[in-house]
């Protein structure tokens, strides 16, 4: 078995691979997706080696590049977002060896979304762990969001009840404090860019997240449903934006997931006119829950009861890193606060992982 | 060091029973060897014995007797 750096050529055997270890992704498999994830970056390509055994491709560690302003610094770093080894190679060492090749690049590794069985491989690679972020929930309906969660509730007739009742209350409350201010928008220019420039300092350690990285993300994409909630003042400045993503589980659950947002930790007003648009927007296609994923101090003093349900995931929250060769990263990254709202949003999850502890990868063993 | 403190936590990190033949064992030999144990068998070896393996070693590290070598190369020797 070798271990090699990702080259178009293989990009039939790779997708073919993929489809194989993530049936139940459509995304995972496909060739448009995988290109624009893996080859249409705005920083850059994804580190993305192969394990290959006689011209097959038996396993596949997958990044995408990032770009984390830090305090003085900008240091590229590659988010870990899949491993994946062939059923019938699992009784070999091929996920180490990914594991191995990987973390001898020297380049700046960042995952999230650890699974609990999974920590040994990140404690002997010598990654660094931070417990940087917690997640938050709003629940509009509890019945479906308790399907997703696995979970069996008492009083069924009265979950029933709540679930027809709760989101007309939401939906009232929502009407009450409709936040003006708050658009839909869908051509991020450059003023994203210089507010991303003026908000970075103040946000500790932050992914870049100016117009470039906003269109890759979400309009870009061949895939999926992505909204971008933008606030301006009432001269139009840009203020700060949330974007916000769909998701559903067939038979469980449909529910809106906050990808990311922008604004001054020192605006709590915004953040909650923010948050209130997203979730409105939730509300209206028909979400169980709205999920984010929040690590600020200030932003996460916000997200209170009853409103809110905090529900710490360690260490599916946690972040977890591994500096690479360049001189001064390991300080730069290893530090405190992190701006981090969700690095693991294309992940392929098995839908509990929302609420509980489990593996929102594909399986490793 | 006497090697039941080796074999302790070779039944311990694989999750074996106490009457099984330690020093046969091999990765994959059992079904408890499999990957996430043997990362799961590394960081107990170095908590245990207060060491840092090499990626090399870890992936080299493929038996119990093997094992063993590879302690010996960082100061642990064990007494049958």
């Amino acid at each position: 078995m070798q271990i090699i750096a990702y080259d178009p050529a293989w990009r039939d055997a790779t997708l073919a691979f993929r489809r194989r270890m993530y049936p139940c992704n459509p995304q995972a498999g496909d060739e448009q997706h995988f290109v624009w994830r893996q080859e249409r970056h705005p920083f850059g390509a994804g580190l993305s080696l192969l394990a290959v055994q006689d011209g097959q491709v038996i396993g596949h560690w997958l990044g995408i590049p990032e770009r984390i302003r830090c305090p003085g610094a900008v240091r590229t770093c590659q988010w870990m977002v899949d491993l994946a080894v062939a059923p019938e190679h699992r009784d070999t060492m091929a996920a180490m060896q990914l594991f191995r090749a990987a973390g001898a690049r020297g380049e700046n590794l960042l995952a999230i979304g650890v699974p609990e069985d999974l920590l040994p491989f990140y404690t002997v690679f010598r990654w660094q762990r931070l417990a940087i972020a917690d997640t938050f929930f709003r629940v509009f309906q509890p019945g479906p969001s308790a399907t997703m969660a696995e979970r069996s509730l008492p009083m069924a007739p009265l979950v029933r009840l709540a679930d027809r009742l709760l989101p007309l209350a939401w939906r009232a409350r929502s009407a009450l404090r409709r936040a003006t201010s708050v658009r839909l928008e869908s051509q991020p220019g450059q003023e994203f860019d210089r507010l991303f420039d003026e908000l970075a300092p103040s946000l500790g350690r932050c992914g870049d997240r100016g117009s470039a990285w906003l269109r890759w993300k979400l309009f870009d994409r061949p895939c999926g449903a992505h909204e971008l909630l933008v606030a301006r003042d009432p001269a139009g400045r840009l203020q700060g934006w949330i974007a916000l993503k769909r998701r559903e589980r067939a038979g469980k659950a449909r529910w809106a997931e906050i990808v990311d947002f922008l604004c001054h930790p020192d605006r709590p007003d915004l953040f909650d006119e923010l948050v209130e648009a997203a979730s409105s927007r939730a509300l209206q296609a028909g979400c169980a829950f709205v999920r984010l994923r929040c690590a600020l101090p200030e932003h996460c003093a916000r997200l209170r009861r009853p409103s809110w349900v905090r529900q710490v995931r360690s260490p599916i929250d946690d972040l977890f890193l591994l500096p690479g060769a360049d001189p001064g990263a390991r300080g730069d990254l290893l530090g405190h606060p992190w701006h981090l709202s969700s690095g693991a949003s294309d992940s392929v999850d098995t839908g509990q992982d929302e609420w509980l502890d489990a593996s929102p990868t594909g399986p490793l063993r | 060091m006497p090697l039941s403190a080796l074999r302790a936590v070779f039944v311990e990190a694989l999750g074996l029973p106490p009457d099984t033949d330690v020093d046969a064992l091999t990765y994959r030999s059992v079904p408890q060897w499999d990957s996430v144990a043997h990362m799961a068998l590394i960081a107990r070896l170095e908590s245990r014995f207060d060491l840092m393996l090499e990626t090399d070693e870890v992936l080299d590290l493929s038996s119990f007797a093997r094992c063993r070598e590879i302690l010996a190369a960082h100061g642990c020797r064990f007494d049958d």
